[in-house]
């Protein structure tokens, strides 16, 4: 999962409206990546 | 979708009399996306080509620098008064987006519908919803600085 991806998911996380699987994949993103925790942080 | 009190009122009470009259063609699901889309397609198919040039939304008076409240030690009724104008801070803002923006915020920051009720409601796919939703509030957040920036 890239950064574009994320910034888009993020708010289906929020939200808590991501299928099932999701999740981790962006949770995993964002444990990995500042600059998307930082956009989710915001 | 009117940003007219009078409008929004007319286009409300002619849902649900349509809404009535086609009682029929509700499949059982949950009436509340049924009926947003119907006010949705009223608004946007009957009473917009009536000619009326969507109005700008109502100005907000109370941000007024000079009305603002001091920021000192403030009480629990001036926190809750500060919630309140930023609020209506908020909901001007929201009101000012381009109405694809504007829909799928208003759909799931103020109605909660479901991203699946919204998808229906905007007659898009999911996937379509979620990048729409993302752009949308990448908006609105960038407006909430610019106007926080210009404050003074």
């Amino acid at each position: 999962m890239n950064c574009s991806q994320t910034e888009i998911l993020i708010h289906a996380l929020l939200d808590n409206e991501l299928d099932a699987g999701h999740p981790i994949d962006v949770e995993a993103h964002l444990s990995a990546c500042a600059a998307c925790s930082e956009e989710l942080a915001a | 979708l009117t940003r007219d009190f009078a409008e929004a009122e007319y286009a409300v009470q002619e849902c649900f009399v349509r809404g009535l009259r086609r009682f029929d063609l509700h499949s059982g699901d949950d009436m509340k996306p049924w009926l947003l889309g119907i006010l949705r397609y009223f608004c946007k198919v009957e009473l917009r080509p009536r000619g009326k040039a969507l109005a700008p939304p109502e100005s907000d008076r109370n941000e007024d620098p000079a009305s603002a409240p001091e920021l000192v030690a403030p009480t629990a009724a001036q926190v809750t008064s500060l919630c309140r104008c930023d609020a209506r801070r908020v909901r001007r803002l929201i009101a000012e987006l381009p109405e694809e923006f504007r829909e799928p915020i208003v759909l799931r920051d103020i109605i909660q519908l479901s991203y699946r009720d919204i998808a229906r409601v905007l007659g898009m796919s999911t996937d379509t919803l979620l990048s729409q939703l993302a752009s949308a509030r990448s908006e609105l957040r960038a407006r909430l600085r610019i106007g926080k920036q210009a404050a003074p």
